[in-house]
């Protein structure tokens, strides 16, 4: 079982659209992968081919004291996934006062779940960026191979980073784990600035980043209006390419990391 | 005729011939005459009469376009009678698909044979290759130790090493000069052979050495026979001819030999680590020396030039412009280069870079001929070895070409076989580094300015003034190293004229150093090195015992002058074995920068045009020019280059009459002489495929392309200005423009793109540019797209992410297969007879009037041929 966890310093960043997309790349290499949706705006499902009317996910379940593996889904491509569910006004009070008890259940639930015997089984969890400070999170990293943090190359983003990996207590207990990695999207080589952003960003970070580079592409948001992944509507287009590589870089990334741990 | 049947058959009877018929025609491929298909229609009623409808499971209609394919029934020829009496004769007096079994039953034997021969070395050969393993992995594991513990080692055992020399020597000379009658020196040769086939199996260097030795065995018993036993001295006119054959003999064994010595372990350097502290990184001045060349070729070395990865203040990047021409300035005031101009012109390349060395003062100077493009990686891939050897005065590294030179662009077989240049910078600099002979080439180049200037210098006596340069730096004691990685890539020449004048400029340049400043006399080399320059010297002497070759046959065959004085056997037995195992040998340590064969069609073009100049400039050393060797140009309209193959085609005449003398003799001269005419025959056989090449290379392909264009296979990304970005592969790139693959889209979508303008992102160390394309036009799934407007930044980056990529030439060279000497031999033979087709096309009338009669009437006589027929099932 492989785990990684995928979050944003900021909204917008892209770490819903990485998620499906990684997801889907992932089942074309043979893997089988379940993906989770921690942020409450229950965006991941509309990547994933579930229509807007759809409002079942498993805090809404856990909320209304229903199983939430009745909320799991699979997607057209091949993921299976559990959204958050379309909370409404009481329940989202509600939902942020036992928070806590809620999302550590589901977590540790969600991590026993085995849904194939063949396959390699990876798990993608999609976090909020309110989580950077949760110590469940903290806690519950401990068990996962990976953190992404997806970023863009831009100053907004790269300050917000700069001060996450100096004083985020989660980046540090990661970064001597060595299971942290900043995932750079959303890169435009057209524009000098996200050119300089993204040289400051590989020279500062080195190994920190990830070889992999998402370039923003048109694609990407024609495959979201449409309900399905990049690599699924445009094949041909590079951000489809860069999904299969970050795949593929994730693969042997993990494969190598246990080798070495084995090693040790 | 067939309707005029109805009146004896029905009609459906008739109606059946008509299929046959309409067979008959599509064999022959023709719509049928009247007598032809009265002939077919009498058969057709005969067969229905007399015969079963079908014989041994063919139709009886059908029987004679099986057994007379010659013969087109249905329109039916004058001869045709006479094509029909042989092939009957021929069917009822010879057993048919005999030949067939015949063939299997040798290749079966050859194979057993084989296999005999196999099963009979497969014991000695495992043996013999495992110590040959054990010797090759002990030569590797020495290198470790100490070197100064190895030379001690090696003083030591200095007597030893004498003794066992002279042994071996003393060995050497019986081997050489024992006389043996016919039937041991067959036997010798086969032994030799055998041996040499089992060695060129085995991986290695040292089996290479043993090949060596085998070659050189044979080669000086061969050269000992000559001397002493085959000539004539009682015919004063045959002694001189056999002479003067034999001269040219010796000499070409003296280049065999030096050329073993010289390739005998190819250092293959690898390149040393520069220090992490760039405040240790030297500085170097960049020179780009140009005289007549366009802005536009020098434009792309500049930009890559100050694209190179070197600290930016520690490099000095100055354009040497002897041509005095003000748009070169202003560029240069432009991209921010420097920019030198001279009062004067004295000297060309030589005094040109004389002046700028006055006036900068780096450490280094590396010199680029103006259409030499650096890559980005080119001084840090060389400098360490700078820093690590103080005495080290010179790196060179290989001129690697990515346009086709006149050779490959007039035979079209640019990047199959490996080119001219290919064999010296692939293996003979790199086999002059072991003993520290390297010579300077004039670009590609980085020298130390400390010794350059303590030998005055570029030298300016020479039209060689690089080769003398280095010879220079190496009599002061200083080395000089070679790098074999394509780091850079230039311009081939253009026109077959072209090269020859920079060949000779080359040839008469060596010539006059050999005069000038002789390499095996005066102080300061060793004696490896004076062998090693005495070699390239030699190497340009080759023109005249080429042509001595070429028409040596003639003198037998048109004066029947005897100069090899001895009988024909004996000749085949000697030359034979001399040619294969240098053959042999060569492919071996040649195979993969010089196909087998093809230095003789290299040397053939250029044996007349260096003749010449060689021999004048061997008696008057000061005479002669230095001419620029043209590059650049277009070759607007395919032509014949009639001028610069004249020689070759008087050469040829004169072949084609001794051809012409040798049938004669064969049918009415004596008989004890037909083995040495038959030799003769297949001689100039040979001289005239090999001329063959010589001439077709001199029919000028076109070239309407200004801008090379260089094939390759990278990922890229198009933007279009919608934002999406799509996978595309670029297929090729020039100065103007890159050729894309892009998937995904039909070829009327992409006829969509057309005229549109759209970025091209191009990766270069992980880090991605983006230009401005117009889309030029779209064809079978791929978009040409031309460079819009640039920045200066953006074209150094544009040439940067093309020309200037660290891993775009290296490729090539793995590219080649490796040498197959017969298959080769065949190719060479083959571009020979296709060079005689060629030159046909662009004859005068009346020869190809001429050549279209005699072919009618080959055809028509061997139309009479009897036809082996196909067994039937």
């Amino acid at each position: 079982m492989k785990r990684i966890l995928l979050i944003s310093l900021k909204g917008g960043a892209g770490s819903t659209t990485v998620t499906a997309n990684l997801a889907h790349s992932l089942v074309q290499l043979n893997k089988s992968v379940a993906a989770l949706d921690c942020e409450s705006s229950n965006l991941l499902k509309l990547h994933l081919g579930l229509p807007y009317e759809a409002e079942d996910g498993w805090a809404k379940s856990m909320l209304n004291e229903l199983s939430w593996q009745d909320a799991g889904f699979e997607s057209p491509s091949g993921v299976t996934f559990v959204p958050f569910g379309q909370l409404h006004c009481a329940e989202i009070s509600s939902y942020q006062a036992d928070k806590e008890r809620l999302l550590r259940t589901m977590l540790m639930e969600f991590s026993k779940v085995s849904i194939s015997e063949h396959a390699e089984e990876w798990q993608l969890i999609h976090l909020s960026p309110q989580e950077l400070h949760n110590h469940i999170i903290a806690d519950f990293a401990e068990q996962c191979e990976l953190l992404f943090v997806v970023t863009n190359p831009e100053p907004l983003n790269y300050s917000l980073l700069k001060h996450f990996l100096q004083h985020n207590e989660l980046a540090k207990c990661l970064l001597n784990n060595n299971k942290l990695k900043v995932l750079i999207n959303q890169f435009q080589p057209e524009t000098s600035v996200g050119r300089d952003f993204l040289l400051i960003m590989q020279k500062e970070l080195q190994h920190l980043a990830v070889s992999t580079v998402l370039h923003k592409d048109t694609a990407v948001v024609e495959s979201a209006a449409n309900m399905t992944t990049v690599a699924q509507f445009a094949p041909h287009s590079q951000a489809a390419k860069d999904y299969q590589s970050l795949a593929f870089w994730c693969v042997s990334h993990l494969a190598s990391e246990i080798e070495n741990s084995n090693v040790e | 005729m067939l309707n005029s049947l109805s009146l004896i058959f029905k009609p459906w009877i008739v109606e059946g011939f008509k299929k046959p018929l309409s067979e008959y025609e599509t064999a022959a491929g023709q719509t049928s005459s009247w007598l032809g298909e009265f002939i077919l229609t009498c058969w057709f009623t005969a067969a229905f009469v007399f015969l079963k409808p079908s014989i041994a499971g063919v139709p009886s209609w059908k029987l004679p376009l099986l057994y007379y394919p010659q013969i087109t029934f249905c329109r039916p020829r004058l001869f045709d009678p006479v094509r029909f009496v042989i092939q009957t004769v021929w069917l009822t007096v010879f057993r048919q698909y005999g030949s067939r079994r015949f063939h299997r039953y040798v290749t079966l034997y050859l194979l057993k044979a084989l296999r005999f021969v196999n099963n009979l070395f497969s014991l000695p050969f495992n043996k013999f290759a495992q110590l040959v393993k054990w010797l090759e992995t002990k030569a590797d594991k020495n290198k470790s130790t100490d070197l100064n513990e190895a030379a001690e080692k090696a003083r030591k055992s200095k007597w030893n090493n004498y003794g066992l020399f002279f042994v071996v020597l003393l060995l050497a000379v019986l081997c050489f000069t024992v006389p043996f009658g016919l039937v041991a020196q067959a036997v010798f040769i086969c032994l030799l052979w055998l041996l040499a086939m089992m060695f060129r199996r085995m991986p290695g260097r040292f089996p290479t050495m043993l090949l060596i030795i085998l070659s050189v065995t044979v080669s000086c018993r061969y050269l000992w026979w000559r001397f002493s036993s085959t000539l004539n001295w009682d015919d004063p006119v045959a002694l001189f001819l056999g002479s003067v054959l034999l001269l040219a003999e010796t000499y070409s064994w003296l280049v065999l030999i030096l050329g073993y010595f010289q390739n005998i372990w190819p250092l293959n350097r690898k390149p040393s680590k520069m220090p992490e502290s760039k405040e240790l990184w030297p500085s170097i001045d960049v020179m780009i020396p140009t005289y007549n060349e366009g802005l536009d070729v020098v434009r792309a070395t500049v930009y890559a030039a100050l694209g190179v990865d070197w600290p930016q203040d520690k490099i000095n990047i100055y354009i040497l412009d002897d041509g005095k021409r003000d748009s070169f300035r202003d560029f240069a005031e432009e991209v921010g280069v420097h920019y030198i101009r001279r009062p004067t012109n004295e000297h060309a390349k030589a005094g040109n870079i004389n002046y700028a060395l006055a006036q900068t003062s780096s450490e280094y100077v590396a010199v680029f001929d103006c259409d030499h493009i650096p890559t980005r990686v080119f001084f840090q891939l060389t400098m360490g070895m700078f820093l690590k050897d103080p005495k080290l005065a010179l790196i060179q590294t290989p001129h690697h070409f990515f346009s086709p030179d006149p050779f490959e662009r007039n035979l079209s077989n640019f990047r199959n076989v490996p080119n001219e240049g290919n064999l010296f910078y692939g293996l003979i600099q790199d086999g002059n580094d072991l003993w520290d002979s390297t010579f300077f080439c004039g670009s590609c180049a980085i020298l130390r300015r400390e010794p350059l200037e303590e030998v005055g210098g570029i030298a300016v006596e020479t039209v060689t003034e690089d080769a003398h340069t280095s010879l220079r730096m190496h009599r002061l004691g200083y080395r000089s190293a070679y790098l074999k990685q394509p780091i850079s890539a230039g311009l081939a020449t253009e026109t077959l004229s072209a090269h020859v004048g920079q060949r000779i400029r080359w040839a008469r340049g060596m010539a006059q150093i050999f005069r000038v400043d002789n390499p095996l006399t005066g102080k300061g080399l060793k004696w490896p090195q004076r062998l090693c320059y005495a070699n390239a010297m030699l190497h340009f002497l080759s023109g005249i015992p080429r042509i001595v070759f070429l028409i040596a046959p003639l003198a037998f065959l048109l004066l029947h002058s005897y100069i090899i004085y001895a009988p024909a056997l004996a000749i085949i037995l000697y030359v034979l074995p001399h040619m294969i195992h240098a053959s042999i040998t060569n492919s071996r340590m040649q195979g993969d920068y010089r196909y087998s064969f093809w230095g003789e069609v290299y040397e053939t073009v250029l044996a007349w045009y260096i003749a010449r100049p060689t021999t004048i400039a061997l008696f008057a050393p000061n005479k002669g020019t230095f001419n620029v060797t043209a590059k650049g140009g277009l070759v607007e309209k395919s032509h014949y280059d009639w001028l610069i193959s004249k020689p070759y085609l008087v050469l040829v005449m004169l072949n084609i009459i001794g051809l012409g003398f040798g049938f004669y003799r064969l049918g009415w001269g004596p008989n004890d002489e037909i083995g040495t005419v038959l030799i003769n025959i297949i001689w100039t056989l040979y001289n005239l495929l090999i001329l063959g090449a010589a001439v077709a290379v001199a029919m000028e392909a076109k070239q309407v392309r200004k801008d090379h264009r260089v094939d390759v296979s990278i990922p890229v990304t198009l933007r279009l200005n919608s934002g999406h970005l799509l996978q595309a592969s670029m297929k090729d790139f020039s100065l103007g423009g890159v050729r894309v693959e892009v998937l995904g889209f039909s070829e009327m979508q992409l006829e969509f793109f057309n005229k549109q303008r759209l970025e091209i992102i191009l990766n270069r160390a992980e880090q991605e540019f983006v230009f401005p394309m117009q889309v030029s036009y779209s064809s079978q799934g791929t978009l040409g797209l031309q460079l819009a407007e640039l920045t200066t930044a953006q074209h150094i980056a544009y040439v940067q992410c093309t020309f200037a990529r660290a891993d775009t030439w290296v490729r090539w060279q793995q590219n080649y297969h490796t040498d197959k000497p017969l298959a080769s031999m065949r190719a060479v033979l083959q571009v020979g007879f296709n060079g005689y087709k060629r030159l046909l096309r662009y004859s005068p009338q009346i020869v190809i009037s001429l050549v279209k009669v005699l072919q009618i009437l080959c055809g028509f006589i061997y139309s009479f041929r009897p036809q082996y027929i196909q067994k039937r099932t």
